[in-house]
């Protein structure tokens, strides 16, 4: 019982960090409709932006935080006029093909600098342990973080007026356009907090497990089995949805072999996107206008 | 005559498959297609070997060369001639018993029109007449053909190497041991066989760490590249696959990345193992803990690769008879990042032994995770990972691992021939400036062997060479070497020992001391509680 306990929680801890890198793909998928496949080369750039900073420059490695959110944001806007700008409007394929290729080349370019070698972040950090199980202090401390950067996303979603104007373009960008907001300017700024989001997941999962140079596919593919349970485009349903996963794995691995989780998790995924093709979690974060 | 048939002619060895047809007859009968089945049949005699569409194929050749008939993948092929040791799909195959590759092929067929009726009435006479010349044409094209290899006093020796994707760390390691082995030789003006002396030419190309590219890529090696002699790409897998394409050319692989036993029980002929198979991997291990610690319980989780398999699955059954109890068998995808589910389960199993693993980086994930998630185990055995350098990377997670090693540069075989393993170690590291590891001098051996073979033989004549590695024993600064010479194992690895090594604190520092087997150990096993 406690091993189930145990599991359900470990679950919850690592859950919420996935939830995190597919708010990322979300945000992003509801502002401009591009779904972003550099999402899985951004969140190994967090973790070698951790790896960096912690390694070669001695930053302590919770104060990598900000520095990767920041490169994060200012990498995505780059990106967004290098990859995104001239596909916004075109058929999803377009801005599909053109986020792929840029991935390729970031992965092609971080295995010709690093190789696919292991890379590692110690991190000690006092954990809890409940009777013979222990639960790493790092977990604890990657879900309270991504707590926080859920909330502030919130506010500044909620509560400041280049948040609004996010909203605004979101649900109708010819209207956002009328009243003068500068759509292009807030789709940049939406892509890079979109990647900012995907390299601060990538930092957090960076001092939980060692990573290399593909480690971001899997979680790539994590983040769009979680968008598709939160409902496409709502990142506070993203969140949800990683967490619900996360329980999901918690749940199911004790009473089956670990290999069967991922096909259990895909047949999830197909049946949600048959029976709630808007998501399980589908409430509004802002309505859609005419 | 001439009006009845067109025929081609391509040299096998610059081509394989052939991309230019040269038509020499007038007769306007069809060229048969590039991407149809190939058959091919050890010939003597003119025979008829297909029929296709109600046309029949003929083929005749020399006494020890070989015909390849394409039957233009047309529906309706009827192989008349009993298809026996032929391979389909491929441009070229080989005599059952023999090596050589024909140095040409030629194809020709009873064409369409005016050949239809004439066919019955063409007197046998006049088949043997138009065979030999045939016959001609081809020993013709033959001798155009026969510049095949680079040069005469050089052996190209192919292999893939992954230098991206998953496998990436040990199968580079694994290169560079082959190149000190290359570079080693041909400062000393090559190998020496009989009188001659050659030089060894390498080529390589980048597998991606996928089965895909191996097939194609050995393909090419052999075909485009000439490669004469193969090494064997990293990890089981790849080695399986890369396998099946030596054998249908009948060229000899020295297999040191490979451990799993499985393609040597399929009556292959040319592949020789090098390293320990996977079969004994953890017998070391098992025999350390049986001393240590009698009937404890084990918790077996392992990677779902054909090599991690083979290695549980004997591993189990060795613990078993060894008295062990598993409280846990569990295996994972190669893509696991996220151990935590499973390391609760080991905990919820109560057990005190971990053996288990896969490739490099989920084994080091596993050891950290472990470490993270204390998991209170008395021993952890991970198989592959912890050997590299690279591991003490994983700090305090990596103290206490133990790992069943092919070979590390602490043993002390007396060697044969060849370095000894101090030797070789220095060298290495004087070379590359990085630490040496088994991977390394399981790519070393392969070329060290295949020398001595050579050396033995007299000759660099594939039959030869192969029959020199079958009956080889020798000891070398890696361990013993034979291999079984039976049908059902041929080429299986039955000499060589493991070692267990594990990560030890020495002075504040993380070493890899060897604990077993006592005649080499370097420390004593430590049973560390995580």
């Amino acid at each position: 019982m406690i091993g189930l306990l145990a599991s359900l929680l470990d679950g919850l801890l690592v859950g919420s960090v996935y939830g995190l890198a597919a708010m990322g793909i979300s945000l992003i998928w509801g502002v401009m409709d591009v779904i972003n496949l550099t999402h899985g080369a951004m969140i190994v750039a967090g973790m070698f932006g951790l790896y960096l900073l912690v390694n070669d420059l001695g930053v302590p490695v919770y104060a990598a935080l900000p520095p990767v959110l920041v490169g994060g944001l200012l990498v995505g806007v780059a990106l967004y006029w290098v990859a995104v700008h001239r596909m916004i409007g075109r058929p999803p394929l377009m801005s599909l093909l053109s986020t792929f290729s840029v991935n390729l080349v970031l992965i092609g370019l971080g295995t010709a600098e690093w190789g696919t070698v292991l890379f590692n972040v110690p991190v000690s950090f006092p954990g809890f342990s409940i009777g013979r199980y222990t639960f790493p202090g790092t977990h604890i401390m990657a879900a309270v973080l991504t707590g926080v950067i859920a909330g502030l996303l919130y506010l500044f979603l909620f509560r400041t007026r280049p948040g609004k104007a996010v909203r605004a373009v979101s649900g109708n960008r010819e209207a956002a356009e009328l009243v003068g907001i500068p759509t292009t300017r807030v789709l940049a700024l939406a892509f890079g907090l979109g990647v900012a989001l995907a390299c601060v997941s990538g930092m957090l999962i960076g001092t939980l497990f060692p990573f290399t140079v593909l480690s971001g596919d899997a979680y790539q593919l994590k983040s769009f089995v979680v968008t598709v349970l939160g409902g496409l485009g709502n990142p506070a349903g993203a969140l949800i949805g990683g967490i619900a996963l996360g329980l999901f794995e918690g749940l199911t691995t004790p009473f089956m072999p670990v290999s069967w989780t991922l096909v259990f998790e895909f047949v999830l995924f197909v049946v949600v996107l048959i029976a709630f093709p808007g998501g399980l979690l589908n409430f509004r974060w802002s309505r859609r206008v005419g | 005559m001439a009006g009845y048939y067109s025929w081609t002619l391509f040299p096998l060895r610059t081509t394989g498959i052939p991309t230019s047809v040269a038509r020499t007859a007038s007769a306007p009968g069809p060229i048969l297609g590039r991407s149809g089945h190939h058959a091919c049949f050890p010939l003597k005699r003119r025979r008829v070997l297909a029929e296709v569409g109600g046309i029949r194929h003929f083929a005749w050749c020399r006494a020890g060369r070989h015909m390849v008939i394409d039957s233009g993948g047309a529906p309706g092929t009827k192989f008349i001639h009993p298809l026996k040791n032929c391979a389909f799909g491929t441009a070229s195959c080989r005599e059952p018993g023999k090596r050589e590759i024909s140095e040409a092929e030629a194809r020709f067929q009873e064409s369409g029109a005016g050949a239809v009726g004439a066919r019955a009435t063409v007197p046998a006479k006049d088949w043997e007449d138009d065979m030999k010349w045939l016959c001609m044409i081809a020993a013709g094209a033959a001798l155009v053909a026969a510049p095949a290899f680079a040069a005469d006093d050089t052996i190209t020796i192919g292999m893939t190497v992954s230098r991206t994707g998953s496998l990436n760390v040990d199968s580079v390691a694994e290169l560079k041991g082959s190149e000190l082995w290359r570079d080693e030789v041909n400062a000393a003006g090559g190998i020496k066989v009989g009188n001659k002396h050659y030089k060894i030419r390498f080529v390589e190309y980048d597998d991606q760490s996928q089965g895909g590219r191996v097939q194609q890529l050995y393909t090419r090696l052999i075909v485009q590249d000439h490669a004469q002699y193969l090494f064997s790409p990293y990890s089981s897998g790849l080695s399986a696959t890369a396998a099946v394409i030596t054998e249908q050319y009948g060229k000899i692989m020295l297999v040191g990345g490979g451990a799993e036993g499985k393609i040597f029980q399929l009556g292959n002929k040319y592949l020789f193992q090098c390293i320990t198979s996977a079969d004994h991997y953890l017998t070391g291990a098992i025999q350390v803990l049986k001393e240590k610690t009698p009937g404890a319980k084990i918790a077996f989780v392992y990677s779902d690769d054909p090599f991690s398999k083979a290695v549980v699955t004997a591993a189990r059954t060795q613990a078993a008879a060894a008295g062990f109890k598993e409280v846990l068998v569990e295996s994972y995808p190669a893509s696991t990042t996220d151990f935590s589910p499973i390391i609760n389960k080991i905990i919820s199993s109560k057990a005190d032994v971990f053996m288990g693993g896969g490739h490099y980086p989920d084994g080091a994930t596993l050891a950290r995770q472990l470490y993270d998630q204390k998991a209170n185990l008395k021993s952890v055995t991970i198989l592959v990972a912890p050997d590299s350098p690279k591991f003490a990377s994983l700090g305090p997670a990596a103290v206490g691992i133990t790992v069943p090693s092919q070979w590390e540069p602490a043993v002390t075989y007396k060697p044969d021939f060849g370095p000894t393993p101090k030797e070789f170690a220095k060298a290495y590291e004087a070379k590359f400036n990085t630490g040496v590891d088994y991977h390394a001098a399981s790519g070393y051996i392969e070329g060290l062997l295949l020398q001595h073979a050579m050396a033995k033989a007299g000759s660099i004549e594939p039959d030869k060479v192969a029959a020199e590695l079958t009956k080889l024993e020798v000891t070398t600064f890696f361990g013993k070497y034979k291999v079984a010479s039976d049908a059902n194992n041929h080429g299986l690895q039955i000499a060589h020992d493991m070692v267990l090594a594990q990560w030890q604190m020495r002075d504040g520092k993380l070493s890899l001391e060897m604990v077993w087997p006592d005649a080499a150990k370097t420390a004593n096993l430590v049973f560390a509680t995580q």
